[in-house]
């Protein structure tokens, strides 16, 4: 099989509410139709990279169901795009690493305090170098834990509510707050190779880095206020956001099992499109396998997240000197790069979720009962520097994405056509004029991640809104970023 | 960028929407292979602690086909870069089959590496003879 040629915006026609079409092509080995969320400068963008061929690469898959879809922040990746979804009916639906990706469970973890922007001004410049110097960020950084291997084991099997009970990293109060309460059951850490469980080993508490940050906000925009109190946000209230994955763990946890199942898809009879979307039936020994490992990737990632807002509450208390308002409250933490399995209708689905967000509606009874009734909180979050954005999910998401929604702006810019443009030195006294304290590396690796880079935020998110995946509640305006 | 005539391998790093993707030309598969090792230190960069090859290691990777083990073997580097906190630079292959690699690697220990290799991915993964070399492309997710 070859990979599909990359079709015009013409080739795609509006089916709904910011939704486009690609049909079925007689004699193509699509299963079923690819669909975008996009408006039409959005779906300008999008053709412009090869992200919609590797949508109709993915529309292949053995058991695929109703749709490959893409967000509108799609962009171009490897394997599946980033912003895709798809999902495969059980039992005889397959599971393809390629449509998880190496950062399995790079997510966003969102915090509120009792302060003002005003409270923090003062203190801005410290609150972040004080951050910056508790997560350590970069390329296979180590932490200031370092687990031994049944500590590693643990983490991997039991996720968040271990880390808080054994080792009083997070609270309890945190744990209905994260997806799935952060631990996925069927993880089984004794699918994770050595090799990954070394990379991981002193990682956890670790930012990591390319788009990961930690950044300081503020909520300067209620678009629902009932939503908003519901979820304890108010505007002028500072909030801290979180992104990032399982680091070296999970990298490897994909890179192990992409080996393993592209030698053994053909006994399964499957040809692919792109060797990076090698897949087997999840109810096979080896998709079973990668499941487990998956999932133990998936708690390791959750658990990361736990440990860096661990740090930013020890941060907090001890800049500002221990204020009660200083107090971090956790609102919500949602992975974006997993497969789960879910109920949709009658079906049993392995939802892969590809820089994707998982937004269950209002009713869902697998959201925390403190939102029942208000829906799952999404974060998107913005480029460096611009906003990013609370929604809520929808009910009517299920029918449309599986309850999917997009991850982030998306880049619409490489990282060289980045570093063409924007001088990273010029970029940092830009974010510094508009009241933004910046933390990097790097002016190059500051240039990488410029606005400019992105789609607009705005516009995206707008996006989701019209189509009805999520329902927008507030805009969080960064004051301080870490980038990793 | 073509092999035609050039009796040492070079790379270049080239555009691509949200990862990086490397071009490899070299006159050999063997020189290919170590060219891609080079590449990927290009990419990683750091600042060293040491004088360089101050650190080294054998190295055997096995795979399906020839493409497979140029993923592997470069995955084989990121892991073991990323443990070690060493950036490897000089890479004698010793033994190269379609299924097989050995190697001795060399490289310097780094407080920091400056760019972040997640893994070589298989996506749009090439080997090909032209003109008289071998020509590879490789996608990293970064």
């Amino acid at each position: 099989m070859t990979t599909a040629a990359q079709p015009a915006a013409a080739d795609l026609r509006p089916i709904g509410p910011c939704l486009y079409e690609l049909g079925r092509a007689p004699g193509s080995a699509m299963r079923v139709p690819a669909r975008v969320f996009a408006d039409e400068v959005l779906l300008t963008q999008i053709v412009h990279d090869r992200s919609i061929s590797q949508l109709v690469n993915v529309t292949t898959l053995p058991g695929i169901v109703d749709a490959a879809l893409g967000m509108p922040d799609m962009h171009e990746g490897y394997g599946f795009p980033v912003g895709g979804v798809a999902a495969t009916e059980l039992p005889d639906g397959v599971i393809s690493p390629g449509g998880i990706g190496f950062d399995i469970n790079c997510g966003v973890r969102l915090l509120v305090s009792g302060l003002r922007e005003e409270d923090v001004h003062p203190s801005l410049e410290a609150l972040v170098h004080e951050m910056s110097r508790s997560v350590p960020a970069g390329y296979g950084r180590h932490g200031r834990l370092a687990l031994t291997r049944e500590e590693m084991d643990r983490v991997l099997g039991e996720g968040c509510p271990y880390l808080v009970r054994e080792h009083g990293l997070g609270r309890p109060e945190d744990l209905p707050l994260i997806e799935s309460g952060g631990v996925i059951a069927s993880a089984a850490p004794g699918a994770v190779s050595e090799r990954a469980k070394q990379r991981g080993e002193d990682q956890l508490g670790t930012l990591g880095g390319g788009n990961h940050f930690i950044e300081v906000q503020v909520v300067d925009a209620i678009f629902d206020a009932p939503a908003a109190e519901a979820l304890g946000v108010s505007l002028g209230q500072v909030t801290v956001l979180v992104h990032t994955g399982s680091r070296g763990l999970g990298h490897q946890v994909c890179t192990d099992h992409v080996k393993v199942m592209d030698t053994a898809l053909h006994r399964y009879g499957i040809t692919v499109p792109d060797r990076q979307l090698a897949c087997v039936p999840l109810s096979s020994p080896e998709g079973q396998r990668y499941f487990g490992a998956m999932c133990a990737a998936v708690n390791f990632a959750f658990c990361n997240r736990e440990v860096i807002a661990h740090r930013a509450r020890e941060v907090f208390r001890r800049v500002l000197h221990g204020a009660p308002a200083a107090e971090l409250r956790l609102v919500y933490d949602v992975a974006h790069n997993t497969a789960k399995i879910e109920r949709h209708g009658d079906r049993t689905l392995c939802v892969h979720r590809k820089g994707a967000t998982r937004a269950f509606g209002p009713s869902s009874a697998e959201i925390p009962e403190a939102y029942r009734g208000v829906g799952q909180p999404v974060l998107i979050p913005g480029s460096m520097g611009t906003a990013s954005y609370l929604l809520v999910g929808t009910d009517a998401a299920d029918a449309l994405s599986f309850s999917s929604t997009c991850h982030g702006a998306g880049r619409a810019m490489s990282r060289g056509a980045a570093k063409r443009r924007v001088q990273g030195h010029v970029l940092r006294k830009e974010l510094l004029a508009r009241g933004i304290v910046v933390r990097c590396p790097s002016n190059e690796e500051l240039a990488e991640e410029a606005p400019l880079a992105y789609k607009d935020v705005d516009r995206v998110v707008d996006v989701v809104h019209r189509a009805g995946l999520a329902r927008k509640v507030a805009r969080l305006r960064p004051i301080g970023v870490v980038k990793g | 960028m073509a092999a035609k005539g050039k009796a040492v391998a070079r790379h270049a790093v080239e555009e691509h929407r949200g990862e990086l993707q490397i071009r490899i030309d070299a006159p050999s598969l063997p020189a290919l292979f170590a060219e891609a090792g080079r590449a990927l230190a290009e990419v990683m960069r750091g600042t060293p602690l040491e004088p360089p090859s101050a650190w080294s290691d054998e190295v055997v990777v096995t795979a399906e086909d020839r493409e497979a083990l140029l993923v592997e073997w470069l995955n084989d580097l990121v892991f073991r870069s990323e443990v070690s906190k060493v950036l490897f630079t000089d890479f004698q292959i010793t033994h190269l089959t379609d299924h097989q690699l050995v190697a001795t690697i060399r490289g310097t220990r780094l407080a920091r590496l400056r760019n972040p290799v997640k893994a070589a991915t298989y996506h749009a993964l090439s080997i090909a003879e032209r003109d008289g070399g071998v020509t590879a492309t490789v996608i990293l997710d970064v």
